[in-house]
């Protein structure tokens, strides 16, 4: 027998799913600025799809303490729900008929304790550029000039789709900060946005209660 | 392709299992889980479903199997005891402990009860009559010695609590099935000869070959023979290899051909029926399991056979999924056992599954 390939710690491990890079890098940021203590790690699933399509499998995974799953909204904040909700609820979970404004937390027992935050608020339709749109210092002067440019540009030049509206705002304002073309997560680390704004509150307070962060660290 | 003989499973009161539900079976299942969960068990819960129509000689045969001190089982107090450990919670045997009950989910028309009782004799109009203890009856020592009450396909059997009767449940239409156990440590010697008899100049020797050739690609034949330095009757497998003149012992082309010889005999000779392989991947490298994972497959396709391993292996997961993911058609589970708050969960993980759990790094043990 091999033991080595057949020992392994039995310490249950938490998780949190986002769905792409952006997504870890401003989480990374957030938890440094308020100082979070590593009792999960963030896995990027790469896509929204990825994150439903594996989500079965991710809950039956055998070291699985905690799951913390965070996606956009995107253009339909119910239909997304509904989506998410029809597979926890084919994987044994009782789930709230719509998104709790504060992030959802469903503990069920004899199952791992699972979270859910649609972005940017559990509320509105939107993704991570909304979210983080919302940390942008309300006296800064940039902010309303950048919005107004984009809505400026006649929909024969716009490249874009609708949906990504936000995304290209936020973006242009970005390439006029003092290093042009930061993405998000540093830009929040370099503190163009205001990570104390209480969206940003609201989300780490999600986060404490679903991965039980005080009695977490408070064990020796 | 033929029907599986157990499309799902439910086991209640035996030895590990209070009750366990495997919610989906497939024609090849790959057993995991910590230590203690029951691994072991579940091979011999299908054991004992396998061979109802050959009870309570099989039963004997489980609880014997464990004992390595092979302990003569001669009075009832030592009978009862050694069968303590057959139950679920090891409660000392009395009457009315709750029967072991193996069937697939929700048929009770297949079900395979075991139960042991204590009959009540009384005499009534001179002569002498049992019947089963009541339940509020208490049982004395005055009454009769406690018996096997088993009930199979819809039919009530009563039998001696006795391993030397050997008497089996006789019914005129009833057909044993095939059904082979590879222990962890491999079959014995004899039972390899008696199994390689069983299918010599058959067309399945190509496949026995075959599953050698997965070690060592050069084996053109295999033979059992005896030999002056073997005691008379006994024989030995000898193989010839390619470009070697002299054939020679299989014995010396180490662990791993022994256990591929055992797995691959076992396979080919249970047709119809079932193989129960503990502990797959004893003696076999990594390197040719995803290999022998794709010829148990073809043959027990072809053979009608559904085999059943247990493993606490990485390796051994990782070669049966890799075995899956090339071959998106089989079917085939990887089934976590575990134990949690004193109840046996089964967890599942199909073709699909495996296959999020391999990209995604998502443990399955």
């Amino acid at each position: 027998m091999n033991e080595e390939a057949t020992t392994r710690s039995s310490v249950l491990q938490n998780y949190l799913l986002v769905e792409g890079k952006d997504d870890e890098h401003v989480f990374y940021s957030l938890l440094e600025y308020y100082q979070v203590p590593r009792c999960f790690k963030i896995k990027n699933k790469g896509s929204v799809e990825n994150v439903l399509d594996t989500l079965d499998v991710e809950l039956i995974d055998s070291d699985l303490g905690r799951l913390g799953i965070v996606v956009d909204a995107d253009f339909d904040i119910a239909a997304r729900w509904q989506s998410i909700r029809g597979k926890l609820i084919r994987s044994g979970y009782k789930v709230p008929e719509a998104p709790e404004t504060n992030g959802t937390i469903i503990q069920q027992e004899g199952q791992p304790v699972v979270g859910i935050w649609l972005m940017p608020d559990n509320t509105l339709p939107g993704m991570l550029e909304h979210f983080v749109s919302f940390l942008i210092p309300s006296e800064d002067s940039l902010w309303p000039f950048a919005q107004d440019t984009l809505h400026k540009v006649i929909e024969k030049d716009r490249r874009f789709q609708e949906s990504y509206l936000m995304k290209a705002m936020l973006h242009t304002w970005l390439a006029w900060q003092e290093r042009p073309g930061t993405p998000l997560g540093l830009a929040l680390t370099n503190r163009y946005f205001d990570a104390h704004a209480p969206y940003a509150q609201k989300l780490i307070n999600w986060l404490h209660r679903l991965f039980d962060i005080e009695s977490a660290t408070e064990r020796p | 392709m033929g029907n599986l003989i157990l499309n799902t499973l439910e086991i209640r009161n035996f030895r590990a299992f209070e009750l366990l539900r495997i919610e989906q079976l497939g024609r090849v299942n790959l057993i995991t889980g910590k230590n203690n969960v029951g691994k072991t068990c579940l091979l011999e819960a299908l054991q004992l479903y396998a061979r109802k129509s050959s009870l309570p000689a099989s039963i004997w045969k489980i609880v014997t199997a464990r004992d390595k001190a092979k302990r003569r089982l001669v009075n009832t107090g030592d009978i009862l005891a050694a069968l303590r450990y057959l139950f679920h919670g090891r409660q000392e045997m009395r009457a009315h402990v709750k029967p072991i009950q193996i069937s697939p989910i929700d048929s009770p028309e297949e079900m395979l009860s075991i139960a042991i009782d204590w009959p009540i004799a009384k005499t009534k109009n001179g002569s002498l009559h049992t019947h089963p203890l009541l339940p509020g009856e208490e049982y004395t020592t005055e009454h009769h010695l406690p018996r096997f009450i088993i009930q199979t396909e819809g039919s009530l059997f009563s039998y001696p609590l006795n391993p030397s009767f050997s008497q089996q449940i006789f019914r005129p239409s009833a057909k044993e099935m095939n059904c082979i156990f590879i222990p962890a440590n491999g079959l014995r010697e004899e039972q390899i000869i008696e199994l390689w008899d069983g299918i010599a100049l058959t067309n399945l020797e190509q496949e026995i070959l075959a599953a050698l050739r997965l070690i060592a690609p050069g084996v053109e034949g295999l033979n059992f023979v005896g030999s002056p330095t073997l005691d008379p009757g006994e024989r030995e497998a000898i193989v010839k290899i390619a470009n070697v003149n002299e054939p020679f012992p299989l014995s010396n082309l180490g662990d791993g051909m022994q256990r591929i010889l055992g797995i691959s005999l076992a396979l080919a000779n249970a047709k119809d029926g079932m193989l129960l392989i503990d502990e797959f991947e004893n003696g076999l490298h990594y390197s040719v399991q995803a290999d022998l994972w794709h010829l148990i497959f073809h043959i027990a396709n072809r053979l009608n056979v559904q085999v059943f391993a247990t493993t606490h292996n990485w390796n051994c997961i990782e070669a049966f999924q890799k075995a899956m993911q090339e071959a998106p058609q089989s079917n085939g589970f990887l089934i976590r056992l575990e134990n949690k708050k004193g109840n046996s969960v089964s967890t599942l993980f199909d073709n699909r599954k495996l296959g999020i759990a391999a990209r995604e790094r998502i443990e399955v043990r």
